[in-house]
């Protein structure tokens, strides 16, 4: 490694090293293979790389490129919230990372309590007690804001959520059930429009939007039409729907032996019915019907199992939970051995973990 | 699958260079370009690899052989008796040291993989590449992918400016 024997290496083209490449040592690579290479690099670098030359940027940003990169890259990064130790009061940051734990980009203060889109959406949406935002993760802009009701001892509940198949992004609110409103993203009359009220009282439920419905779990018993839907392409309530045919009773949910939620599985109405000490089933809806897809064993001190995703190969189920003296974990169930594996650990500041669908076009383009 | 082992059919491949490379059909076929000339029965004799070095070429060779699905050197019985995650496994530490090769050999490989349209290696090569340089300075990338900085200093400073956050 001598400076002198350096010149003799070079002209053998025998360095691997970037450094080699200035001398020329080889032959560059042909425009359609530089293609292929750059549309491999994760997001975060491919936006650097368009800094490279005027050459890259015209590349990086040509929509047949975007095509290819967002093939290699289908799957939807992770969000989570963490609570930021940067502010006073519980400020709470939006961190992006890829499924190998690569942080993409935090939006500082961004964060909520709790996270509304889901892995379809582009967009993040987020609500605090009183108030609720949507924020383009890409950007850390906030594009949307409903600033805080002044409603003392009210009860508010948002939902967020992208209609089909228009593709508009909506926001709605519940307040104290005596109102009901919408807000599409975009509108030039950004406000809040008044619609039908559900047809029955909702209090404290889960709620999430799969396929342009948004579904409110309005009752434990979800043999009993447990499920409000509200679609948000036409804004109407459509007749509930019965849940999974969950055995349990009563006692049980007073004692937290058994928790029931609704969240969206690679774009599926999924309900997360968790034992506890037994295990967490994962119950899909797919052609007006239920069918239990998972059931992964529990094990000892774990709490809050969250599916994430099934992977692309449709083997194996990531989820999110929480293991007492170990933190937040990325796990995967792997239902042909009926094990689970540690992916990785997220930070202990974590607080709510989501995905979302963000390719590089929304990088580079800026908007929708 | 044992009387297949008996009477294998062999190719040969040529290459610029004068060698001669007489390889299963099967091995062959991990080529895409290649299938297609067998299919269309343009491959009786020998087929000619342009462009393709007799170095760069054996290496190849070397990856589509590992490659091959099973009944190969080990015997019909490895793929009953082995689990295929253990096969998986072999085969990406076997990926591992085959990729350890200097740029120029890379650079060869990527366009040998992709003239000959074998997917698992153009994947492997590119994808090499690009985990290797993903977190270099953008002079390292520039002169790794040959790039030149044609912005002005200004457009650069502007372009550095919209993505800053990219570089933190």
């Amino acid at each position: 490694m001598m400076p002198r024997h350096s010149p003799e290496r070079r002209r053998h083209g025998s360095l691997s090293s970037p450094a080699s490449a200035a001398t020329g040592a080889c032959a560059p690579l042909p425009e359609e293979l530089i293609f292929d290479v750059l549309s491999r690099v994760p997001v975060k670098s491919a936006c650097r790389f368009r800094c490279a030359s005027r050459g890259w940027h015209a590349l990086i940003s040509d929509q047949a490129f975007l095509a290819a990169h967002r093939s290699r890259h289908a799957e939807p990064l992770l969000v989570t919230i963490t609570s930021s130790p940067h502010h006073a009061g519980g400020g709470r940051d939006l961190r992006l990372m890829d499924m190998d734990g690569n942080v993409v980009r935090v939006t500082k203060g961004a964060g909520g309590l709790t996270l509304l889109s889901t892995s379809m959406d582009e967009l993040v949406g987020v609500a605090e007690v009183s108030s609720s935002r949507v924020i383009d993760p890409a950007t850390g802009e906030v594009l949307a804001y409903s600033s805080p009701k002044q409603v003392f001892g009210f009860y508010i509940m948002f939902g967020f959520g992208r209609a089909i198949p228009s593709g508009a992004y909506k926001m709605v609110r519940l307040v104290n059930n005596q109102t009901f409103e919408v807000f599409t993203l975009g509108d030039k009359n950004t406000r809040w429009r008044r619609s039908k009220l559900p047809p029955i009282r909702v209090n404290g439920c889960s709620q999430v939007t799969a396929n342009g419905v948004m579904y409110f779990m309005v009752s434990r018993q979800l043999d009993d039409d447990g499920l409000l839907r509200f679609d948000l392409e036409s804004e109407e309530w459509k007749p509930a729907i019965k849940g999974p045919p969950i055995a349990s009773s009563p006692e049980e949910w007073w004692n937290d032996a058994q928790s029931v939620r609704i969240a969206e599985l690679n774009g599926f109405l999924c309900v997360i019915q968790s034992e506890m000490q037994a295990s967490t089933n994962v119950w899909l809806r797919a052609d007006d019907s239920w069918i239990k897809a998972y059931s992964i064993p529990a094990a000892p001190s774990s709490y809050y199992y969250m599916p994430l995703r099934v992977t692309h190969d449709g083997g194996k189920l990531i989820f999110y939970c929480f293991f007492h003296g170990q933190g937040h974990l990325l796990r995967a169930y792997d239902p042909a051995t009926n094990t689970c594996t540690t992916l990785r650990r997220l930070d202990d500041s974590t607080e709510k973990v989501g995905l979302c669908s963000l390719h590089l076009d929304r990088f580079v383009l800026n908007k929708i | 699958m044992a009387t297949r082992e008996a009477g294998k059919k062999m190719i040969m491949l040529k290459s610029p260079d004068g060698m001669e490379f007489e390889v299963e059909e099967a091995v062959a076929m991990e080529s895409q370009t290649i299938r297609k000339m067998i299919e269309d029965d343009c491959a009786d004799t020998a087929i000619l690899i342009p462009n393709i070095n007799s170095k760069i070429l054996s290496r190849v060779i070397e990856y589509c052989n590992k490659h091959v699905p099973t009944t190969g050197a080990t015997g019909a019985a490895a793929s009953d008796t082995v689990a295929p995650a253990a096969l998986a496994e072999d085969l990406k530490i076997w990926d591992a040291e085959f990729i350890k090769v200097n740029r120029a050999t890379r650079f060869n490989l990527i366009q040998a993989a992709s003239y000959l349209n074998i997917k698992g290696l153009l994947d492997l090569t590119s994808q090499t590449t690009i985990d290797t340089i993903s977190d270099n300075s953008l002079e390292e990338i520039r002169s790794f992918l040959s790039t030149k900085n044609d912005y002005l200093p200004e457009e650069e400073q502007t372009i550095r400016r919209e993505n800053q956050w990219a570089f933190q």
